[in-house]
């Protein structure tokens, strides 16, 4: 039997390609006709691949594998089988909850094809910007929106157009900030690869409201699929004309943190070292070359085209008081489902981990949120009815953030995640700010020497001392915020500090040097944990209750995780 | 429009864009800045200058932030200064360098000993002697009798041999005393204030010195027949030629020091008739009274310092033969050495522990070995008896037992041990003690070794009257002494000046503790092997009959030579430093964040500056600078977080990234990082704080 053209869709983001969807690809493309989408967000399925039925019904298909591939073609793409490989078909994790906005295209769309882009209203918002519009208008709804900088700090975008708007220089410049840099995060990057035609729009009506003739996307090099896909939309924008007289290029980041703050991202654009620079002035009055620049993140002006097409207060019926619309997590760490998800403002913390991420992952407890990256902090998990809002969250010590979400268990060391994001900042610290460069440094020696088990009597107090004048002694974001992981964990969960300093104990189990392994009375003899064991410190004796020789055990925790029976406690 | 702000509660108008430090500058606000250089951009990187801005969360670069209208300034508060404190601290902890060389650091006077080695190797012997005379007194007899602790901190110890520092001071010294014009010191004019020093023995003479320069009288009253204390008579001639020592005794005498000779205090006048008839007295008696052998008989042994005084005086009483000198330190080989050259055929010293544990100088030793000196390790004295032929000293053997307070290893007695030694003349050279019942008569306040006196300031209970040398730390070296002078001769300065008594300024510094080898090869990198300069000595049959100079100094070609050994240890910019001044001046904890830090490395390749990046602060004032002088490679800072240095971009060498501004870049350089070949210490420098 011959059916009407299906049209299958293969997940072709950095996480899938990570995954493994170009082999997958290329068995459907020898069968069908294959469009080639970005992320959807639900990247603990890649590969994935959605076909979707001449009428519009999409069935999903998770994990595939060459194999399955081969399946989907034989049995759905040729026969309609659905149920044959039925065992694949997941179910849609885009949960109630979730609104999508910035990512209303991502994984369905073309990215490299305009025309996708065109089909879903693409830069119709532009269109009507520069025909109906005056660029007042444009500021004033971006302002009735209440949207605020998704890159963190929550500055309102429309008050940063209209200062960009009122500078006298004819000259001036709208950058995209892309160098998302905060380890687990990729929200950016996921828009980046799967709609850049979005953000090109966005920077393109920013450019408009302001008067600005050029325009930059500083992209990470460490995205060279965002720096691929953003180039090749800028051609075929300007091709179709939708860029008008608007320059846009795109400039690669030399792989520093730092340059994600907007002086050190200016220098960076400059061809300079990517140091910041005391503000004022702000770069809307003095940027690149020194001229008025706009700095937008790329959710921030992916939300952008959206609100031109749907009027402001369709926006702002989304959120709270004070945070309108939606926000992109990268969701990490203990969760069932991993992924991006975009939620309205004001759902709370508990439902983005419980309902959209499917819990904890194995049944543990649920501990904390890890919230923005090295800048923000944990929040507790008594504390996860916290509304997801910009001021709300500053109250708890973390930040809203560009977007990370990383979800903690019972499992996890808040000493050692403090240090873990504390060795990023300090490594990632551009050296210009004493307290920054040195100050980051030993607190990091501190949490080190506490995560060894030889912590010193006055180390936690030396800790917040250091803490308090890092956060007050630096010039920028990067070393204010840097102590943020270090303060939310003292505040909330001292004991384990205490713990690790008198005790030299790591209450969670976690910190090498203070725990051991310990087969227990579960055991059956299967030799699993011997044979996960990179370093013979199990001995392989079937049948009999197997042994941590602790002399040799480095304390990986692979036997642990190889265990079927529970049998290995941490001690 | 002019602005106007409050700064520490005080309202100020300037024009608008000025900084913070600029406009407390206009109501006489000093705020620290390293960082800043006038003209160029500020980098606000260092933080020493912040300030708290009201209602602002954190802390501000005053050297950046422009005023604003209304703006309410706080300079000086408790968390302002914490926060300039902690990051001079946090920049101290990651500073690889030594503020003073490590001979200088552990010179008790704090000679700047490559300061006047540098003199010597240039020719340039006032320079030497200029660098000498700031510190120390009787530079010539010091290098002829100092145990030299300098020596042993000298870092060509690691490479090959010691520089011979006291050999060159004296070296120094004595040229300038056989010059037609002998270096003296600028006198402040007279400020017609006198004082009274007591003793005129190494305290008192370098007191007078200091004093005498300062403008005020001096009058030495000793009850010797003539000055010198200790260094006339308890050391011996062929250590320290009299006339060596008239000689610098007469330029202290040419600064105008009065003299009362053969006077003795209790005796020929008080400590209440001093203070009425000067404005200020110092009390230098230092450690006279010898102390007996504590054991039976001792009556019949002679004092050490009673025989090297008749010696000095050439009236050395007969010896006989056989002569046992009681002790370990160094009057008790003075006494064997100069019984040798009095004739006795059979000089031995007895000490009650062993060689390791002898508080004499090693070179006196083997010296003393030498010239025929037989030394029984071990033995203490029991009882002395005197018989018709001469003396029987009993004795036992001793075995070492747990250290004592001093660290030394207590002797024990070995029980049924005792033997006994016949001899012509017993000598103790047990040690010296202060004479404190005359002090405690007169009010002062004393202590278990001598007169109590403050440690930094020397004053004493009494207003106006002080103490150092040996007559506060008991028996000591004469270079203690010496520093003991200069430091009363500043607060006696102070006290007479109406100042408040402080003592000297001594500036905190750091060094690096521990060196590990690749700083050591570092430090090493281009320095050759040398050996030192021998010591030209009279030879053994003369040394053994004679009272003559036994160590004759160096030959002018080997010390030249000897000088230039000197590694210049210690930073180029050890006086103007200003991580070095501020630490002071906020009283830093230098080990407070005391953790993982940069190794101590050093760039030559550049003709004009010397570059060690290990002391650099990244305070980016020379990459401004170079960069503001158009160098086409300049500085750049390279790197990122904790290890982020300042060097030329693409690893080229420090001469081609800077070709015009190097000078520029040496002087604005806060801290020794940067620094001019040239500069020994601060005469080449423009920073501020060297004026």
């Amino acid at each position: 039997m011959r059916r009407g053209a299906v049209e299958i869709r293969v997940g072709l983001g950095s996480c899938g390609i990570a995954s493994g969807a170009e082999p997958v690809l290329d068995v459907l493309q020898k069968a069908a006709k294959v469009k080639t989408v970005g992320c959807n967000g639900m990247c603990h399925l890649e590969p994935l691949v959605q076909v979707v039925e001449p009428d519009g019904r999409i069935t999903l298909y998770s994990n595939v594998t060459i194999e399955t591939a081969r399946l989907i073609v034989r049995r759905h793409v040729a026969h309609a089988l659905v149920r044959a490989v039925s065992r694949l078909v997941s179910t849609p994790c885009v949960a109630t909850r979730q609104e999508r906005i910035v990512l209303e295209n991502c994984g369905e769309i073309d990215p490299l094809n305009i025309d996708d882009y065109l089909a879903r209203d693409g830069y119709r918002a532009l269109q009507r910007c520069r025909t109906q519009l005056s660029p007042e208008q444009v500021i004033a709804a971006i302002a009735e929106s209440g949207l605020r900088g998704r890159g963190g700090a929550g500055f309102p975008t429309g008050r940063k157009w209209t200062l960009g708007r009122s500078q006298s220089d004819p000259v001036k410049y709208v950058v995209c900030n892309g160098d998302e840099g905060d380890p687990g995060a990729f929200m950016d990057r996921a828009v980046l690869e799967s709609d850049p035609h979005r953000v090109l729009e966005g920077l393109a009506i920013a450019a408009y409201a302001i008067g600005a003739a050029e325009g930059y996307l500083y992209i990470r090099a460490e995205y060279p699929l965002a720096v691929r896909h953003i180039g090749a939309a800028i051609v075929q924008a300007r091709a179709r004309g939708y860029l008008d007289s608007l320059h846009l290029e795109v400039r690669e980041g030399a792989g520093a943190f730092v340059c994600g703050e907007e002086t050190a991202l200016i220098q960076s654009l400059e061809g300079k070292r990517g140091m910041p620079r005391l503000r004022p002035p702000y770069p809307v009055e003095r940027g690149f070359r020194g001229k008025p620049t706009i700095i937008n993140n790329v959710e921030t002006l992916a939300c952008v085209p959206w609100i031109i097409r749907h009027g402001p207060a369709a926006f702002a019926a989304f959120g709270t008081p004070t945070s309108k619309g939606t926000k992109v997590f990268a969701l990490a760490g203990k969760i069932n489902r991993g992924g991006l998800v975009e939620v309205p403002m004001g759902v709370t913390i508990r439902e983005v981990v419980e309902e959209i991420g499917g819990g904890i992952k194995n049944g543990r407890q649920f501990k904390a949120v890890q919230l923005g990256g090295p800048s923000g902090g944990c929040i507790p998990a008594r504390l996860a009815d916290t509304p997801i809002d910009y001021d709300a969250l500053a109250q708890t010590g973390a930040i809203m953030g560009s977007g990370g979400l990383v979800v903690l268990d019972d499992h996890d060391c808040m000493v050692d995640i403090a240090r873990f994001f504390l060795k990023f900042t300090q490594a990632e610290s551009c050296g210009k700010c004493t307290f920054c460069r040195i100050g980051t440094k030993r607190m990091l020696e501190i949490l080190e020497r506490l995560c060894a088990g030889e912590g010193r009597r006055d180390d936690i107090e030396k800790l917040e001392t250091l803490a308090d004048y890092v956060s007050r002694g630096s010039l920028c974001g990067l070393g204010q915020t840097a102590p943020n992981p270090v303060i939310t964990t003292l505040r909330y969960f001292r004991e384990e500090y205490e713990a690790h300093l008198h005790q030299k104990r790591c209450p969670a189990g976690r910190c090498p040097a203070l725990i051991r392994y310990r087969v227990t009375d579960n055991c059956i003899g299967c030799t699993l944990c011997a044979q996960a064991c990179p370093v013979g410190a199990i001995g392989y004796r079937p049948y009999q209750k197997h042994e941590v020789d602790q002399r040799l055990c480095t304390r990986c925790d692979m036997c642990r995780q190889a265990c079927q029976d529970d049998a290995i406690e941490v001690m | 429009m002019p602005v106007t702000l409050t700064i520490d509660g005080r309202r100020v108008s300037v024009e608008p864009g000025t900084t913070l430090m600029a406009a407390a500058q206009w109501l006489g606000i000093r705020i620290p800045s390293m960082c800043h250089v006038p003209g160029i951009e500020p980098a606000a990187s260092c933080f020493v200058c912040a300030v708290q801005i009201e209602g602002r969360r954190t802390l501000s670069p005053a050297c950046a932030v422009p005023v604003a209208e209304g703006m309410s300034v706080t300079t000086n508060s408790d968390d302002v200064r914490a926060a300039r404190k902690m990051a001079l601290e946090l920049l101290l902890s990651d500073h690889a360098g030594e503020c003073v060389a490590p001979c200088a650091a552990r010179c008790p006077a704090g000679l700047d000993i490559p300061g006047f080695v540098y003199g010597i190797a240039t020719g340039d012997n006032r320079r030497a002697m200029e660098a000498i005379a700031e510190r120390l007194a009787l530079p010539g007899s010091l290098g002829r009798i100092c145990p030299r602790l300098c020596e042993e901190g000298c870092r060509r110890c690691d490479l090959d041999q010691g520089l011979a520092i006291g050999a060159l001071h004296r070296y120094a010294a004595d040229l300038d005393i056989a010059a037609v014009t002998p270096y003296t010191p600028p006198c402040a004019p007279t400020t017609g204030k006198s004082v009274a020093i007591v003793g005129a023995g190494p305290a008192g003479l370098a007191a007078a010195w200091y004093l005498l320069q300062k403008g005020h009288g001096c009058t030495l009253f000793d009850a010797h027949p003539q000055p010198g204390g200790m260094l006339r008579y308890g050391i011996p001639a062929y250590r320290l030629p009299k006339d060596a020592l008239d000689a610098e005794i007469d330029a202290i005498r040419k600064l105008g020091a009065r003299f009362q000779m053969g006077v003795r205090w209790g005796t020929e006048f008080t400590l209440g008739e001093l203070r009425k008839q000067y404005d200020a007295v110092f009390l230098a008696i230092g450690a006279q009274r010898a102390q007996g052998l504590r054991c039976e008989g001792e009556e019949n042994a002679l004092a050490g310092i009673a025989f090297l005084e008749l010696a000095a005086n050439s009236n050395a009483p007969s010896l006989g033969r056989d002569v046992a000198v009681v002790g370990g330190g160094n009057t008790a080989m003075d006494c064997a050495r100069s019984a040798v050259r009095l004739g006795a055929q059979n000089v031995r010293i007895l000490y009650r522990r062993g060689r390791q544990e002898m508080p004499c100088a090693m070179d006196e030793v083997e010296a003393a070995e030498a010239e025929g000196v037989h030394i029984d390790y071990l033995v203490a004295p029991m009882r002395l008896d005197r018989n018709g032929r001469g003396l029987l000293l009993t004795c036992q053997r001793m075995t070492l037992g747990e250290p004592d307070a001093s660290g030394r290893r207590r002797p024990v007695a070995v029980a049924g041990s005792d033997f006994v030694i016949e001899c012509s003349t017993v000598i103790a050279a047990i040690g010296q003690a202060v004479e404190r019942t005359l002090a405690g008569r007169e009010g002062l306040r004393v202590t278990g070794w001598g007169i109590a006196a403050d440690e930094r300031t020397l004053a004493t209970n009494l207003p106006g009257v002080f103490a150092g040398g040996d007559a506060v730390l008991g028996a000591d070296l004469a270079v203690r002494a010496v520093a003991a002078g200069r430091i009363s001769a500043t607060s006696i300065h102070q006290y007479l000046s109406g100042e408040s008594v402080a003592g000297e300024s001594v500036l905190t510094g750091i060094a690096m503790r521990p060196i590990d080898d690749a700083e050591r090869a570092a430090i090493f990198r281009a320095i050759e092997k040398s050996a030192r300069a021998p010591m030209p000595r009279l030879p053994m049959e003369q040394r053994r009959a004679t009272f003559d100079e036994v160590e004759r100094g160096l030959t002018p070609d080997d010390a030249a030579r000897e000088s230039r050994r000197c590694l210049s240890c210690g930073c180029r910019k050890q006086d103007c430093c200003l991580v070095r001044t501020l630490a002071n001046e906020y009283e830093v904890d230098v080990y407070r964040f005391a953790g993982a830090r940069r190794r101590f490395s050093q760039d030559l390749s550049h003709p004009e500056i010397v570059y060690e990046p290990g002391k650099c602060i990244s305070c980016d004032a020379c990459v401004r600078i170079a960069a503001a002088a158009g160098e086409t490679l300049g500085l750049a800072m390279i790197g990122r977080g904790f290890d982020v240095t300042v060097a030329v971009p693409f690893g080229k060498p420090l001469s081609e990234g800077l070709r015009s501004a190097a000078q520029r870049c040496a002087e604005a350089c806060p801290t020794g990082a940067l620094a001019l070949r040239t500069a020994r210490s601060c005469d080449a420098c423009s920073l501020s704080s060297c004026r």
